[in-house]
């Protein structure tokens, strides 16, 4: 079983959305991207030196980071940023399943 | 310099920088949003042009405000960028030494609107830039005519030497954290960088140049 996804950076925005940086025990994998919930949108960036990847579900959150990379941000919109580090987490964890 | 500037300006234009439903550009780290430059002007050089009318030290604290204001954009836009997930997809495969950040950065300025800018040398102790076709200057020109007061591009001005005090003065390829601190010690002292622009397009010249040097 995989260590449990670890915070290393949480922050307020001036318009006050929480950011949440989180350190994956493995490395971010797109299929990994393509099983989370329906709802958002995922783009990969192959073309970028680096495949940059960003998920979005509108309303709620934006999940950026590097395929194969372990951090990962969260950038959680104002109405849900009193959960911000718990839903970051939850995420993180389905990404390492 | 192993930055392919061509290579990563294209690659950030190529983001998806466009809204989202709360007509935010969440993009670097940052929230951007996309601005009107004829407004920027216009609310500039009201202030620049009243504060004239005020008289010589009027005129200099505008000044001083309208660069202080590139500060602050250098600080959180160029410096949120530089510890971007975008920046380590886009420019970090390519940087080898501490210029490269420079470069790199330059780079990611010209897929922004601002103008096209170019590093003309460039070592720790100073830096200079050339920009040619600055929305600020391209704004005054429009809107009053050939400047009678210099230099107008004053964003840019602050620009440069926020970009030299993150790099140079400060040191953002150690990740610090953007705070107000932070801010206080790369630029609330005497210590770090200042810039000026040493001659504008606004002014009669064919571009705009900028020199950055230790105070």
């Amino acid at each position: 079983m995989s260590p449990d996804p670890e915070v290393v950076l949480m922050r307020d925005c001036l318009g006050g959305e929480r950011v949440v940086e989180i350190e994956l025990a493995d490395g971010l994998r797109r299929d990994a991207l393509e099983r989370l919930d329906g709802s958002g949108t995922l783009m990969v960036l192959d073309s970028l030196p680096k495949p940059f990847a960003r998920y979005d579900r509108p309303g709620f959150f934006l999940l950026t980071g590097i395929v194969g990379e372990r951090r990962v941000r969260f950038t959680m919109r104002l109405a849900h940023r009193d959960r911000a580090e718990e839903t970051a987490l939850a995420v993180a964890r389905e990404l390492a399943a | 310099m192993s930055v392919d500037g061509r290579a990563v300006t294209e690659a950030v234009a190529g983001l998806p920088l466009a809204g989202n439903e709360e007509g935010l550009i969440p993009a670097f780290g940052l929230y951007l949003t996309r601005h009107y430059a004829p407004y920027y002007n216009a609310v500039s050089y009201a202030y620049l042009h009243h504060a004239r009318d005020e008289g010589d030290a009027s005129l200099a604290k505008a000044r001083a405000a309208l660069v202080e204001a590139g500060h602050i954009c250098a600080f959180n836009t160029f410096g949120g960028i530089m510890l971007s997930q975008e920046w380590e997809a886009v420019v970090a495969p390519m940087i080898e030494e501490r210029a490269d950040w420079m470069y790199g950065i330059v780079a990611v300025v010209n897929a922004l609107g601002w103008g096209r800018w170019s590093v003309e040398d460039l070592s720790q102790d100073e830096m200079r830039i050339a920009v040619a076709d600055s929305y600020e200057s391209t704004g005054y020109l429009a809107e009053h005519g050939e400047s009678e007061l210099g230099g107008v591009c004053f964003l840019a001005t602050g620009g440069v030497a926020g970009l030299m005090n993150l790099l140079y003065h400060g040191d953002i390829t150690n990740r610090p954290a953007l705070n107000p601190t932070y801010y206080a010690e790369l630029f609330g002292n005497d210590a770090g960088f200042a810039a000026e622009e040493i001659v504008c397009r606004a002014a009669g010249a064919d571009r705009c140049e900028f020199v950055a040097r230790r105070q």
